[in-house]
């Protein structure tokens, strides 16, 4: 029969050993092994004074133009084609992420591209210039009604939407699935209702 | 090495899942024909084993049956639910299914141990060890909550991040591995191979009723964790299988529902609600309260 000690013991070493697996597998991924943890960590960290100047500014196209100074002068680009787009109301929001922690949590503000031309009857294709040599992540949705907002009712999205590599419209493809180093890639947009 | 990190489909997982498992199902079955034909050169096969036999494969069916109609829906919500809460972005390859099996056979250790120490859950999980025999069949004996618990091991690797059909292909491969060690006809495996994983020596002492092999011998794979956590026993007397106090009952309704009618019996008829919680939360050798029961009897 363990004694107490020994049984908080065992719970610690569990709890390391678990998390330290989780740890261990998510560094063996495609995606990682070309540097995005290192833009992950670098967002999570606290914003203290020096980091924040060094910060890319708020709008998501000046940082893709500032990255291309700092870290990547190769000025690559990708081209993104949306396909099935079912009408010409509104605008289509296209968003590119090279961060899987801000494309994993749909968090736009982070998006590093970010394109809403008008909504086009069929498809249409945009270019995201002056991109580095790593995976980058779209998301795309359709705002037909115009109020900016990708709408939802009752927990299914109302309007058009898309995501690199996705397979079905059920498809919820995590960074590593969805990313692609700058080429073209054709988005298909599925639309619930 | 780099097919160890190249992605695969999840789709492709859940497919091999499906096949592993059907096919080892009718590799036991092929199996167990052979043990029987031990058994009858042993001079052991009795009706006994027959009905024994028998009964393991009906609970096996009502177990299925209450998965698909209770537990199914349960596992998912919960399952899908915690895939947003993801702690970490976890490709699924090789390597990654690989650390899934080993984080999934530790929780497995934990959830096997709880099973034994509380008597909630060992009202389910005794069924399995009910019979008093041991052969592949024993090893789909189970109980009818028994599907229950390894819900919590599974939402903690998906809120690791491990995508939900790996979890599942994980735990499968935990249980197959261990499905394997319900035999008799494996003496003694070679000093590494018992040094590290399970084996179907350790696994007959995790059946035994002796009192030295009680408690003991937790792991689905790995017996490593039984080593390290002071919960293992050496294979050295020979083992009498089955529970302390024994069922002697072949009837499939008797094996599947005896350790729910003996706790809730037990919960009924204990006398003040400290004896009521021993007799839910603690430990199978629960006894309750001297001070109770000779107030009761007077």
């Amino acid at each position: 029969m363990p004694t107490n000690k020994q049984r908080i013991a065992a719970v610690a070493a569990t709890a390391a050993i678990v998390l330290g697996g989780g740890w261990l597998a998510s560094l063996i991924s495609p995606a990682n092994a070309s540097g995005t943890d290192a833009i992950a960590a670098e967002n999570t960290g606290p914003v203290c004074s020096q980091t924040r100047q060094q910060e890319p500014s708020e709008k998501p196209i000046q940082v893709s133009q500032q990255e291309e100074q700092v870290q990547a002068p190769s000025g690559r680009t990708m081209q993104v084609s949306i396909n099935g787009i079912r009408n010409s109301h509104g605008k289509i929001y296209i968003a590119l992420f090279d961060s899987a922690e801000a494309f994993n949590s749909y968090d736009y503000d982070r998006a590093v591209g970010f394109k809403e031309p008008p909504a086009k009857e069929g498809s249409l294709t945009v270019d995201f210039p002056d991109l580095a040599e790593k995976p980058y992540a779209i998301s795309v949705f359709h705002d037909e009604n115009g109020n900016q907002n990708f709408d939802l009712s009752g927990g299914y999205p109302s309007e058009g939407y898309g995501t690199s590599h996705a397979k079905s419209a059920y498809d919820e493809p995590k960074f590593h699935q969805a990313s692609l180093k700058p080429g073209s890639i054709g988005i298909r947009l599925h639309y619930l209702r | 090495m780099d097919f160890l990190f190249e992605s695969i489909d999840p789709s492709w997982v859940e497919y091999w899942d499906a096949m592993i498992n059907d096919w080892f199902f009718v590799g036991a079955l092929i199996f167990l024909a052979l043990e029987f034909v031990r058994y009858r050169m042993k001079g052991r096969l009795s009706w006994d084993i027959i009905g024994d036999t028998i009964t393991n494969y009906i609970t096996l069916a009502m177990f299925i049956g209450i998965n698909f109609l209770v537990l199914g829906g349960l596992y998912y919500v919960f399952v899908y639910g915690s895939q947003d809460f993801a702690l970490f972005d976890i490709d699924t390859n090789l390597a990654t299914i690989a650390i899934c099996i080993v984080v999934a056979d530790l929780l497995y250790y934990w959830e096997h141990r709880c099973m034994h120490r509380f008597n909630f859950a060992w009202a389910t999980h005794s069924v399995h060890h009910s019979s008093p025999h041991f052969n592949i069949s024993v090893a789909y004996r189970f109980g009818p909550m028994d599907g229950l618990w390894p819900m919590f091991g599974t939402v903690i690797m998906v809120v690791l991040g491990f995508h939900p059909i790996v979890v599942a292909f994980a735990e499968i491969m935990v249980q197959l591995y261990q499905t394997a060690l319900h035999t008799e006809t494996i003496k003694k495996l070679p000093r590494p191979v018992e040094l590290i994983f399970n084996t179907p020596s350790h696994h007959r002492v995790h059946h035994g009723s002796n009192p030295e092999y009680l408690d003991t011998n937790y792991g689905g794979i790995f017996i490593v964790w039984d080593r390290m956590f002071g919960t293992f026993a050496e294979e050295k007397a020979p083992v009498v299988y089955g529970l302390v106090k024994p069922i002697n009952s072949n009837n499939p309704l008797i094996a599947f529902f005896h350790g729910i009618y003996r706790v809730a019996e037990n919960v009924i008829t204990a006398k003040g609600s400290r004896n009521k919680l021993g007799y839910f939360f603690g430990p199978p050798e629960f006894e309750p309260d001297k001070i109770a029961q000779d107030r009761s009897s007077h």
